[in-house]
Parts: C-alpha cells; sequence; structure tokens
C-alpha cells in the first residue's frame, strides 16, 4: 500500500495491517524532502507509523529505504545502494538484485533478500543469499565444473558486494522467478542449492552437499532411456519373431506376397462376397482398397483387380494401379445381364496417384505391416529385419556392460 | 419414398414360403369347383394371418385345369411390425410350447439348424417375396388325390430389406438416399442413414437354391417352384418339388427332388404340417428358439408318420458358379476351392445325413463344387422297409447312400 506523508512523499507499506478508513499518522526522523521520483528515499534514523485509535503501527529504527521504495536495515545499505531491483516475489518476501555477469557461462549472479511475508512487511534485515541465473545446467553434472562454477560466482560476488560473503545459500535456476519457491514447488527450472560463503575456516563450499536438481533429472533420464531401450528390445523380439511368422505364412501367397501384405496392412486386395455387396449397411464406410484401372466406360472407370468391377468418381483415373478410398456402391446401379457389377465409389483427396510399381509394390512393405501391428515400434515402410536387430543387440550390450 | 402397400395381401405366400420350407411339403387345396377353390383360398388366407400382408393381382380359375391361378403375388412383412402381422405373430407363437419338442443334439435338430441357418441368428428384417404367379391345384379327396403347387417367377433380388415403422422398404425405393455421396461427410463416412438392413426370409431358403444366386450375384434370376403331391387310396404316394432358376427367361439350372412313399398321411393332415413348418421359419426369425422348436414339431410329426421308399436330390446346370469360379481362378490361379466358397460365401456346413456317405458332403460348398467339376451334384437316398421316415433319418439310419 502506498501511502502519502505530510510533506507529500509518497512511501510504500504493508496492506496487512492498514484498512481502508484508517487514520495513519506517519514521521521520519530526520525529515528529509522528497527526491524527484516523489518517493521518500535514503538513511533515517526511525520511522515509524500508526494506525489512529488502534493498537497497529511500529517503529523501523536505522533503517534505509532504497530508491525502489523498499526498506532495508542500515547495515544492508551497501548491499543495496546503486544496484536496481532485479526481480520481487509476488508476496514482496524476496527482492534480487543484480551483481554482475560471467558472460563465458551465460550467467548473471544476484543476492537475494528475504522477509517474512507474515502480517506486516518489515524491512528486509537478513543477509542475503546468492543466486545465479543460466540455461546451461550441464555444469551440475560434473563435480569438478559445479565446484568450478561455484567458486567463480562466489568471487564475483566477494570482488562487487564485499559487505556479504558470510555462508549463505548458492542457488542456481535456470530463471530468477524460481527463487519465488526455492524450498517446495516445481523444481523444473532449478539446477542447485549448496552452501557457499566465508566462516572462520575460510572458503567453504562442499560439492557433494546440497541439492542438485539438473543430476536428478539426469539420472531419471538415464532410467527413462534405459527403461525405453529394454522396451524397444522386449517390442523388437516380437517384431522379428512376427516377421519370422509373416514370411512363413507367405509361402501360401507365392506369386502374390503384395496382395498378402497389403491385405495385412489394411488395405483390401478382395471385394466381399456378392451377397455382403448386396448389403446397403456396407455403404457408409470408407476403406482403403487396391485396384487396377483398366480403362474408362461410359460414367465408369473399369477395373480388373481385385476382381472385375467399375468404380465411380469425381476425379480422373488413368489406368494404372491405385490404392484409394472406396465405398460398396453396388446395390445401386442397375443389373447387367441379371447380374450384379460390383462397383465402388472412390474417394480422393486431389487428383488420385497411380502407384509406381505393379500391384502396388512401392505402397506395401513388411515395414508397412508391421507397423500397423506394432505402432509404438517407431517402424517405418523402409524397414528391414535389421533395424530390429539392432534395438535387440543394443540392449543386450548395454545390460551386459552394466553387470 | 415409400411404396404404399395394399392391404389386401398374401395367402399364397405363406403356401409358397413354407412349401420353399420343406421341399418335401405338404399342402392342401380344396377340391372341385371354382367356388370351392376360392373359398379355400380365402380360408387359407384367413387361416396364416395374411389377409394384412399379401398383395394380389387378378385371381381366377381355370376349370380346364383345375388351378387356381393368382397373379402377381406379393408379401411385405417386415419384423418390426405393430398391425396385422403382429398379430399372426403372436397367434403362432401361441401354438408351439417349445418344451414339447426333444433335445436338439438329434439328426433332427441338426437338420432344423442347417434349415434356419438363413434365418436365425442373423438380422432379419422380415419377408419380401414378389412372384408373377401362384398356381394352387387340388385333384381327388384327402385319401386319394394330388396336390400341386406352382410359385411362377419368384423374384431372387433384394436379399436386403429394412422398414420404415410398419412398412418395409426395399434398397430401391430409398437408393438416393443411402448410397455413397460425391463428398465424405464429417466424420468421414460416404453416407448417413438411420435404416437398419436385415434379411430378407423369401429369397434366403436353401431349398430353393438361394446361395447359387448370391455366391455369383444373379440376383436377376427368376425361380419356379413346381411341387407336386401324389397319394393313393392305399397310402403309398409320391413328392416331385422342382426348383428351376431362370435368367432373362433362359433356364440357368435346375434342381430335382423326387421321394416315393410306402406310406403318406392323408393329405388334409399333410396342412397342418406345412401350417407349422412355415411357422417354423418365420418364428426363427423372431424367436429362434420357438423357430426350430416349431419346424422341428412339424417335421418330425410329418417324419414319424411317412414310410420313405427313396429320395433324391439332383442339382444340374449352374453355370454362373462355374464362371464365377473361373474368373476367381484369374486373381487367384493356385488357390484352393475352398478359398472360392469362403470368397463368394458359400457355406462348408455339411448335414449329418448326408455326410454318412464316403467322402460325400452336402454343404454348399461341395454342391458347388460338384456343379462346377461335373456340371451336376446328385444323392438318393434308399431306406429299408418298414421304418418311419423319422426313424429312417433321425434315430438308426436306416438307408443308403448313393451321390456322384
Amino acid at each position: 500500500m502506498q501511502i502519502t506523508d505530510g510533506t507529500g512523499c509518497k512511501w510504500v507499506l504493508s496492506t496487512a495491517t492498514i484498512s481502508d478508513g484508517d487514520t495513519l499518522s506517519f514521521g521520519t526522523t530526520p525529515a528529509m524532502p522528497c527526491p524527484a521520483s516523489g518517493f521518500g528515499e535514503g538513511s533515517f534514523e526511525k520511522i515509524s507509523w500508526k494506525a489512529v485509535g488502534t493498537y497497529r503501527g511500529d517503529n523501523w529504527s536505522r533503517v534505509y529505504v532504497h530508491p525502489s521504495a523498499l526498506i532495508f536495515t542500515k547495515d544492508l545499505e551497501a548491499a543495496v545502494k546503486d544496484k536496481a531491483v532485479a526481480y520481487l516475489t509476488p508476496q514482496a518476501d524476496q527482492a534480487a538484485f543484480l551483481v554482475g555477469e560471467i558472460p563465458s557461462r551465460k550467467m548473471k549472479v544476484y543476492l537475494a533478500f528475504t522477509r517474512s511475508s507474515y502480517g506486516v512487511l518489515r524491512p528486509f534485515g537478513n543477509d542475503p543469499y546468492y543466486v545465479a541465473v543460466t540455461p546451461d545446467e550441464s555444469f551440475a553434472l560434473d563435480a569438478a565444473q559445479y565446484k568450478e562454477t561455484a567458486l567463480e560466482i562466489f568471487n564475483l560476488i566477494k570482488t562487487a558486494s564485499p559487505t556479504t560473503t558470510d555462508v549463505n545459500n548458492l542457488f542456481i535456476v535456470k530463471d530468477l522467478s524460481a527463487i519465488a519457491n526455492n524450498v517446495w514447488g516445481n523444481d523444473a527450472l532449478k539446477i542447485t542449492r549448496n552452501r557457499i560463503g566465508i566462516n572462520r575456516q575460510g572458503l567453504f563450499f562442499d560439492v557433494r552437499d546440497g541439492a542438485n536438481w539438473a543430476a536428478q533429472r539426469e539420472q531419471q533420464r538415464v532410467r527413462e532411456a534405459r527403461r525405453r531401450q529394454q522396451e524397444l528390445a522386449r517390442v523388437h523380439t516380437h517384431v522379428l519373431e512376427r516377421y519370422q511368422q509373416l514370411q512363413e505364412g507367405m509361402s501360401e501367397f507365392k506369386g502374390r506376397e503384395t496382395e498378402a501384405l497389403a491385405q495385412m496392412a489394411g488395405i483390401k486386395v478382395r471385394f466381399g462376397s456378392p451377397l455382403a455387396l448386396q448389403d446397403p449397411s456396407s455403404s457408409a464406410s470408407v476403406t482403403p482398397m487396391m485396384v487396377h484401372v483398366t480403362g474408362k466406360k461410359g460414367d465408369f472407370y473399369t477395373i480388373d483387380f481385385p476382381s472385375k468391377g467399375r468404380l465411380v468418381a469425381d476425379e480422373e483415373y488413368s489406368e494404372g494401379w491405385y490404392v484409394t478410398q472406396v465405398a460398396n456402391a453396388t446395390p445401386y446401379f442397375p443389373l447387367e445381364d441379371g447380374r450384379a457389377v460390383v462397383t465402388y465409389r472412390a474417394y480422393s483427396a486431389g487428383e488420385p496417384e497411380a502407384c509406381k510399381q505393379d500391384h502396388c509394390a512401392d505402397r506395401v512393405s513388411f515395414g508397412a505391416v508391421l507397423a500397423k501391428e506394432f505402432p509404438d515400434a517407431g517402424i517405418d515402410f523402409s524397414w528391414t529385419p535389421e533395424v530390429s536387430q539392432q534395438f535387440v543387440n543394443d540392449w543386450n550390450n548395454a545390460s551386459a556392460q552394466v553387470q | 419414398m415409400i411404396k404404399q402397400m395394399n392391404k389386401k395381401q398374401l395367402l399364397i405366400g405363406g403356401v409358397a414360403a413354407a412349401v420353399l420350407v420343406l421341399g418335401g411339403g405338404f399342402a392342401m387345396v380344396s377340391s372341385a369347383g371354382k367356388k370351392a377353390a376360392l373359398s379355400y383360398y380365402d380360408e387359407f388366407k384367413e387361416r396364416y394371418f395374411l389377409e394384412d400382408v399379401l398383395s394380389e393381382g387378378e385371381v381366377s380359375y381355370s376349370a380346364f385345369s383345375g388351378n387356381l391361378t393368382v397373379a402377381d403375388p406379393e408379401i411385405r412383412m417386415a419384423t418390426a411390425q405393430t398391425n396385422g402381422a403382429m398379430n399372426f405373430m403372436r397367434s403362432l407363437l401361441g401354438s408351439f410350447d417349445p418344451r414339447a419338442v426333444g433335445s436338439s443334439d438329434t439328426g433332427l435338430g441338426s437338420w432344423v439348424e442347417y434349415q434356419l441357418d438363413a434365418v436365425s441368428g442373423r438380422n432379419v428384417a422380415g419377408v419380401y417375396l414378389k412372384a408373377d404367379a401362384l398356381k394352387v391345384a387340388r385333384d381327388g379327396d384327402s385319401k386319394a388325390g394330388e396336390i400341386h403347387i406352382q410359385l411362377l417367377g419368384l423374384q431372387m433380388g433384394n436379399p436386403y430389406i429394412s422398414h420404415k415403422g410398419a412398412e418395409v422398404v426395399l434398397v430401391s425405393d430409398v437408393s438416393d438416399e443411402i448410397q455413397p455421396r460425391a463428398e465424405l461427410t464429417a466424420n468421414g463416412r460416404a453416407t448417413e442413414s438411420d435404416f437398419s438392413w436385415g434379411t430378407n426370409l423369401a429369397v434366403r431358403q436353401p431349398v430353393t437354391g438361394a446361395f447359387l444366386v448370391n455366391s455369383t450375384g444373379t440376383y436377376g434370376t427368376q425361380v419356379d417352384v413346381d411341387f407336386i403331391l401324389k397319394r393313393s387310396s392305399d397310402g403309398e404316394g409320391s413328392m416331385k418339388f422342382v426348383v428351376t432358376h431362370r435368367n432373362d427367361g433362359s433356364k440357368v439350372g435346375e434342381i430335382v427332388r423326387k421321394a416315393d412313399f410306402a406310406s403318406l398321411p392323408e393329405l388334409d393332415d399333410v396342412e397342418g404340417g406345412l401350417k407349422n413348418a412355415l411357422s417354423g421359419f418365420i418364428l426363427a426369425g423372431f424367436h429362434p428358439y420357438a423357430g426350430r422348436a416349431a419346424l422341428m414339431e412339424a417335421v418330425s410329426s410329418f417324419a414319424r408318420v411317412a414310410k420313405v421308399e427313396n429320395y433324391s436330390v439332383t442339382y444340374s446346370g449352374f453355370k454362373p458358379l462355374k464362371e464365377a469360379y473361373g474368373s476367381y481362378q484369374e486373381t487367384a490361379p493356385k488357390a484352393k476351392f475352398e478359398a472360392f466358397c469362403k470368397e463368394v460365401g458359400l457355406s462348408q456346413w455339411s448335414s449329418d445325413f448326408g455326410a454318412k456317405g464316403k467322402n460325400h458332403s452336402d454343404s454348399e460348398c461341395a454342391i458347388s463344387r460338384k456343379l462346377v467339376e461335373e456340371g451336376s451334384f446328385e444323392e438318393a437316398y434308399k431306406f429299408k422297409e418298414g421304418k418311419s421316415l423319422f426313424a429312417a433319418l433321425f434315430v438308426s439310419k436306416a438307408y443308403e447312400l448313393e451321390s456322384n
């Protein structure tokens, strides 16, 4: 809450203890004119306030009012004077001030001050802890690099802010906002937290101490990768077994392997029975079918694969092989010589694209079939057994190394 | 658009369907004279509750042949009926007590399953039957006489029908609405429609050789059904049942069933069996268990009384089947005949007694194979003297089978 004193100076105080309707008495010692900003600023022997007619009020002695209107105890003046506020938490219980940068590490270093957020916001009075912000957490995965980084940060602090070198938390994060929940909460932006500073024995820092979220994430990633590797090996063992099975089944389709593969990949290569084709219930569903267009006769494209029949289509089909979407239209055309003529309506998004090879061999493969049966195995059209064997081998090697 | 139906409909269909059903059937037509024939016809319609579902053309009587001829018989009956047809069904259901019928693990049980295969266990939409004419003739009396029923030009199209309320809907009635459209719908379907399509019982009966139409797509086929049952005063008799398939007027093939009876029930009694057998088929569309029970009851009551000397079945012709197999071979040269059967929907189910011959099967697939390879399928049964048909077929298998 912002108030204005008798001389027209503005001050930022807590919202908690001052309610609407309260009359506030406010005083500073010494009384000083306001600077250009209009906010009270500078060193004061005493600031006092009281809500008239209540018990609420306080006296703050030996304080320094920063140009940001944040109030500090006098002994912190050196640490914050001439520095800008880089970040203030939403509860106004933490404030960070930029100390300097380490360009080689794309790192910015801050002092962070804390105060209680309960009730009245008193002046900041505790020693600051240290915060470094960097997008690159790789240093945290190696103890030597981590230590080197921490010391470099502390050196910067010692140089730039000689009054704040006590042992305190060093919190390295990816974004300054992470300090708002530096103990609990979302850890995604946190890299490490540890203690560093000068005590009676000299410089204190233990690289094995504290929390290392980056290392936790890395361990999790390694575990996940390993689990995924194992899972892939398991799936691809099944893929290889299935491949073996398919190959054995292929002997029945000698000379028609492509058709068999297409069928397994969900492409129709057979008409329904003549009776089934009379069922209007079958007209609504649209399925891919392999066809061989032989020409055009009246309104129909003639086909001789899967068997003799016709297509009706809005798009143009030239002679050739296609995999196209079809719906059964047989019941709706007159019989010819007393016989139903198998007729499908063909649908194509844009110009129908003919297959490059006979029986659309370029559109079907073991990969296409296995990809359909094992959708999570990352199998594509060009799959060969070696691809799956590699997954199995990789896992065998990896698990052998662990043992 | 749904064709508005002539409410006056259907005796004939009942007879026809019943004949189709049993093959070795029974019928009853009143003797002598136009007046008697017509009044029998009316009575028949009433008896089978067909007045509301059969539409007929001119009903005429020829004194010369003794034939009562009904022109353009047409039956439209949806299973979702709420009108008179529901009444019909209810009364039929009431006529049979399923518990009265023997267990289904007898030979009869499996034969009945076979006969009802086209009907039960599938989505049955109802009956749509359309033919050029129905002829019914009866000579003599109940002890010594002849029943002759012909259903001519039965159309084999419309294997699937639907309904809107109580009205039968044909594919051609609504084809604009249900056929795939030029553009797909938002959810990737080719068309959207609320109609539910199911089996048309009239054209799916095995006994008419419907499988020969359904496996070749020759839905322009018209079938003539010709049934003659003779009985002499000493109780001997004979039956001839000829099914002829025609396409555009020319004969495609023929199924001939013949039987000689050492003993036949009196013709009047046969009528009950006919009605019950028909009921069984129609019932099965609604209630498979009751339908099976009804058909078993009808068949067994006839078979327990009748004594058969011999029975034969011959399929001949049916060239379209050979053509269909030929074009199948073009795409799959090395495939076995069974694969062709699967492709065109021919059943592999063989009846229990037909399978008694060595390496012999009377499944649709086996019949088709003989037709393709030899041009005919023949079966001849010779029964032991003195046994009832029921005992011979379903109890001790007292018969010999010869086949080609």
